[in-house]
C-alpha cells in the first residue's frame, strides 16, 4: 500500500516561492514572466496526489508577484482548470496564495508548514515527513516554482525530449541560471542544464568589466562553496558539481572578481544568516553570530593567528545542527579557508583589509 | 539560441496571458492527463520518472513507513 493510496483527505499541495536565497531571483522572474505554468504544474501534481487543497508559499516582498498569481489563478478558474470538477474529470482544487512571515527559515520545507498553520516557523524534525503529516497533520507535498513550471512541458513532450535538452548525459532539461555580481548583464538566463560556467558568464552574463578578472564565484547561492579559478569552465549541473566537491543549488552565480575581499563578502553573508537563525538549536544560533564577529574582527584587521583553526573548528560545529541553515552558512566560510586562507592570513599579518 | 522552455512566452515589460500560454500549448498538458482514462496513478509515474531524471528530491510519496 503506498501512502497516495492510503493516506487521509484533505491533501496539500505546497508551491515553495519563498525566494530568500542571496542572488536568487529565478522564482520571481518565472512569476513575471509565465506565471499559468506554474499554476499548471500545480494542478497535474495535485492530481497526481489527488491534493484538492493548493498553497503557493510567496516571500513577503513579492507583493506584485503575489497580485500576479492571484489574478491569473482567478482567470485559470474561470476557464475551467481550477475550481469544482475541472474539466469534467471530478477532480477539484483551488489554491490560494499564502504571503511569507518574511524570514529566511520559512523556505525550509517543515518550517513552512509551521508557517502556514500560523506558528513560529521553526524546523520540524522528521519522521514523519511532510507527505505523511505535513499541514495541519495531512499528506503535504512541496516543490519549488521552478520544478513545477516544467512539469507540463514534461508530460505534452516526454521525459526523452526532456533529458535531451541537457549538456551532460546525467543531467536534464534546460535550468535557470541567475547571474550577479562583477559581470557586464547580470540577469537571469534559461539554459541547457549542464552549461559550462565560463560560457554563462561570459556569453550571458557579458564577462567581466574591462581590468576585472575572476577570482571565484558562489554557483548556488550563498548557501554554496566558492568555485575558485581552477573550476571557470566546470559544467554547472548538479552531478559534475557534487563530484567536485560542490554543490549547484539554485544556479544562482555571484560573480567576485580580484579586486573583491572575500573576507568581507563571507562577513556580508554570515552577517545575513546569524540574523535569519530561528534560533531554534544551539549550533546555529550561537555559532553564526560568533563566526560573524570573528570574520568582522578579521575584516577590521584586529584578527590573530589563533582565528583561522578557531573558524575551522566552529564551521564543523554547524554540521550538526537541526536544519540546513547553518550547513549551508558554513559552506562559503569553510571555503573560504579551503581556497582563500592567503588572503584571511594577509588580511592578519597586515593589520588591515589589503583590498581597502 | 539555445531551446527555450520556460522563457519560450518571454515579453519585454510584460507578463505572458492566459491566451498566449494556451496558444504555446499551455493546458494541453493538464487536459490530456485529466482526461485520461488511466487516472492519477498513471500521472505520479510520470511526475516520478521526471523527478529522478532532473536530478530533484524525491519525496516519499510511494511509501508508508
Amino acid at each position: 500500500m503506498t501512502v497516495v493510496e492510503t493516506a487521509p483527505f484533505p491533501r496539500y499541495m505546497v508551491c515553495n516561492a519563498d525566494e530568500m536565497e542571496q542572488g536568487t531571483f529565478k522564482d520571481r522572474v518565472l512569476i513575471h514572466t509565465d506565471p499559468h505554468q506554474i499554476i499548471e504544474g500545480m494542478i497535474i501534481v495535485g492530481y497526481s496526489v489527488l491534493a484538492e487543497k493548493g498553497i503557493i508559499f510567496i516571500r513577503s516582498s513579492y507583493e506584485n508577484a503575489a497580485r500576479i498569481l492571484e489574478r491569473e489563478i482567478v482567470r485559470a478558474k474561470e476557464a475551467g482548470f481550477l475550481g469544482n470538477n475541472i474539466l469534467g474529470s471530478g477532480f477539484s482544487m483551488e489554491i490560494a496564495v499564502h504571503r511569507s512571515a518574511g524570514r529566511y527559515i520559512c523556505g525550509e520545507n517543515t518550517a513552512q508548514i509551521n508557517a502556514i498553520e500560523g506558528r513560529r516557523a521553526n524546523p520540524r524534525q522528521p519522521p514523519p515527513y511532510s507527505t505523511e503529516k505535513g499541514i495541519w497533520g495531512l499528506p503535504t507535498v512541496t516543490h519549488n516554482v521552478e520544478t513545477l513550471a516544467c512539469v507540463p512541458h514534461i508530460l505534452r513532450n516526454g521525459p526523452e525530449w526532456f533529458k535531451s535538452l541537457a549538456n551532460t548525459p546525467t543531467g536534464a532539461g534546460t535550468k535557470l541560471y541567475c547571474v550577479s555580481g562583477r559581470v557586464n548583464r547580470p540577469g537571469c538566463f534559461e539554459l541547457p542544464m549542464g552549461t559550462r560556467l565560463s560560457e554563462i558568464i561570459e556569453d550571458h552574463a557579458g564577462g567581466l568589466p574591462e581590468g576585472c578578472e575572476y577570482k571565484a564565484c558562489l554557483p548556488g547561492g550563498a548557501s554554496t562553496r566558492f568555485l575558485p579559478k581552477e573550476f571557470y569552465h566546470i559544467e554547472m549541473d548538479f552531478d559534475t558539481m557534487k563530484q567536485a566537491g560542490h554543490r549547484l543549488g539554485t544556479g544562482s552565480i555571484i560573480v567576485f572578481d580580484h579586486k573583491t575581499c572575500l573576507v568581507g563578502a563571507t562577513l556580508n553573508m554570515l552577517e545575513f544568516f546569524a540574523r535569519e537563525s530561528c534560533g531554534w538549536c544551539t549550533p546555529c544560533r550561537e555559532g553564526l553570530p560568533y563566526i560573524r564577529d570573528i570574520l568582522a574582527l578579521i575584516e577590521a584587521g584586529e584578527g590573530r593567528e589563533e582565528f583561522i583553526p578557531l573558524l575551522r573548528r566552529v564551521s564543523k560545529y554547524l554540521w550538526n545542527s537541526y536544519c540546513a541553515l547553518a550547513p549551508g552558512a558554513a559552506s562559503p566560510v569553510e571555503s573560504l579557508l579551503t581556497y582563500f586562507e592567503d588572503e584571511v592570513q594577509e588580511h592578519i599579518s597586515q593589520r588591515r583589509c589589503p583590498f581597502k | 539560441m539555445t531551446t527555450q522552455v520556460l522563457f519560450q512566452n518571454r515579453q519585454p515589460n510584460r507578463i505572458a496571458t492566459l491566451e498566449e500560454y494556451r496558444k504555446s500549448g499551455g493546458y494541453e498538458a493538464l487536459t490530456m492527463r485529466l482526461g485520461s482514462t488511466q487516472g492519477p496513478k498513471c500521472s505520479r509515474s510520470l511526475l516520478m520518472l521526471y523527478f529522478l531524471a532532473a536530478g530533484a528530491q524525491v519525496f516519499r510519496l510511494e511509501e508508508s513507513g
